[in-house]
């Protein structure tokens, strides 16, 4: 393994190039930092960085190795997250004006847990206004450019982690995602990320959303990089009464046969016979095409499969999502209202005007959807393939919209076929497929039954195998 | 009335929040709600009395548990 570039490691293989002795941490943040001083200007990924604590940590790490201990599977690997998780004492600003200055008296669950694995946080990282919005804008701390092309959006709202980790600023990143937060910008940005099944994953110190479709992810450049991270903050949580008591497997466990010809033998991928393909780009429709192929190969069986009304599905999460953004906002709409911005505003409104029984219904309702869709579609697969986006990555102009009337349209195409699988708490991995004509990258959506974030990790790295990696680096 | 909804009753429900709406705004919400409306119209089709918010959190956890032995 050559580490004449240490940034364009994998995440794996920077922390066993540490542990063996053959990198030295201090060394690879020295190396993550030069990168973040010439390309910040560029692609402003960066909110802030912590370089002297990070230097401390990786002289920690360094003389750990030394000693012959190592504290964790991420031990002196440079990381960095969206600024919405809490670390004490540390102002985080959940890419917002109004908590330009708040600093959180408690840590993050999954920060703590990323600390005990030996991972070194870098800084924070640009987001979508309290984390709406699916593009990558922030009228406060500027628009985050994607390392493809910055004239093109992220994707959002976890926008900062997308760039960092496809640019090779850091290995891995948490990001959230209530909508499609850490699907879209790995998808626009050409890494993996994966949003897990709902209470998969502590939120006790992240700033929250929507209660009902939160979940915390991980963006990374391969797929057995997201299986470590999620094996590293997933499980059960005393602090947060909603975080699953479900056992977490070892994700990495099994990856190394991806690279098995007939890896997929017994797998069933499954096409949505609706709504997910309806209007999609024959460009993006021919990437998806050719990964099921590879899928083929490697042993897969493709059939199509039935599903519901997802396009109100859709619609409907609505219902939930703007309501408890709303009441939790509701103290700055009244008083700060200057301080959003139009579209985050306007969005919030919506949850202003649904009927209390219409949002309860949508609660109730994800139930029987629920059941159906295990019954109807995923008695006949193990994983659903969709795209994320259903077109090439759009420019920042294109979707630069304002909070006007056009908003709600163009930022719902965007979402369309990320949002269903919040309502239904399903876990959904998002992973590189190749390139559009404009230069920009374009994935395929992998879904599975709840908890089987094992199964995703397994077609994923499959498909990541038989392509050779996902080793193309944005020209930067 | 906006899509469907009354316009005038709506910009009293946002503004009894006591945040501060314009015409604008109101038509903006007006425009989401019938959305939202019409997708509830299409995936209702009957009461739910007995369904509760907590048996999806045990639906999820439970199809786990029966995985094992899919």
């Amino acid at each position: 393994m050559s580490v004449s570039d240490p940034t364009a490691l994998t995440l794996r293989q920077a922390a066993s190039a540490i542990a063996q002795g053959r990198l030295h941490a201090e060394a690879l943040v020295d190396a993550c930092y030069d990168r973040v001083e010439r390309l910040q200007p560029t692609l402003n990924c960066f909110i802030r960085t912590a370089p002297d604590p990070a230097r401390a940590k990786a002289r920690a790490a360094d003389m750990a190795v030394k000693a012959g201990r190592t504290t964790g599977p991420l031990h002196g690997v440079p990381l960095a997250h969206k600024d919405m998780f809490y670390r004490v004492g540390e102002i985080c600003s959940c890419g917002s004006k109004i908590r330009a200055d708040y600093v959180p008296d408690h840590t993050a669950t999954v920060l703590k847990r990323l600390d005990v694995a030996g991972g070194i946080e870098l800084g924070r990282l640009n987001m979508a206004e309290f984390a709406m919005g699916p593009t990558g804008h922030n009228d406060h701390f500027g628009r985050c450019r994607n390392p493809w092309n910055p004239e093109y959006i992220t994707g959002g709202s976890s926008s900062g982690s997308g760039a960092a980790v496809a640019a090779g600023l850091v290995f891995g990143a948490l990001g959230s995602d209530t909508g499609g937060s850490v699907r879209l910008p790995a998808a626009a940005c050409g890494v993996v990320g994966i949003k897990p099944t709902l209470g998969r994953v502590s939120r006790y110190g992240t700033m929250p959303l929507s209660q009902s479709l939160d979940c915390v992810g991980v963006l990374a450049r391969s797929v057995g990089d997201c299986a470590r991270l999620l094996s590293v903050i997933a499980g059960a949580d005393s602090n947060d009464g909603l975080a699953s008591r479900h056992t977490v497997p070892d994700y990495e466990r099994g990856l190394d046969q991806a690279l098995d010809p007939r890896s997929l033998a017994g797998i069933t991928v499954g096409v949505p016979d609706r709504y997910y393909y309806e209007g999609t780009d024959g460009e993006v429709a021919g990437l998806l095409a050719a990964s099921r192929a590879i899928f083929e190969k490697r042993g897969a069986k493709i059939v199509d499969v039935p599903v519901g009304d997802h396009g109100a599905v859709n619609d409907l999460s609505n219902a939930i999502l703007w309501p408890e953004g709303a009441a939790l906002h509701l103290s700055s709409l009244r008083d700060r209202a200057h301080d959003y911005a139009s579209q985050t505003r306007a969005r919030l409104l919506v949850g202003l005007g649904v009927p209390a029984t219409l949002y309860l219904e949508a609660t109730r309702a994800r139930t029987p959807l629920l059941e159906e869709l295990l019954q109807r579609t995923f008695s006949k697969c193990d994983v659903l393939q969709v795209p994320v986006l259903k077109r090439p990555v759009p420019t920042a102009i294109e979707t630069d919209v304002g909070g006007g009337a056009a908003m709600q349209e163009i930022l719902g195409q965007i979402v369309a076929n990320t949002r269903p699988f919040n309502y239904f708490g399903l876990p959904a991995l998002s992973v590189p497929i190749g390139f559009t004509r404009n230069g920009l990258p374009q994935a395929m959506q992998l879904v599975a039954r709840p908890f089987r974030e094992d199964v995703l990790f397994r077609v994923g790295a499959a498909y990541e195998a038989a392509v050779g990696g996902f080793t193309a680096r944005p020209p930067l | 009335m906006r899509d469907g909804i009354d316009a005038a009753a709506l910009e009293t429900v946002l503004a009894s929040s006591g945040v501060k709406v314009t015409r604008q705004d109101v038509d903006a919400v007006a425009r989401s709600l019938a959305r939202i409306r019409d997708a509830a119209a299409a995936l209702f089709p009957s009461p739910l009395l007995d369904e509760t918010g907590e048996r999806f959190f045990r639906l999820l956890e439970g199809d786990a548990d029966e995985g094992a032995g899919r």
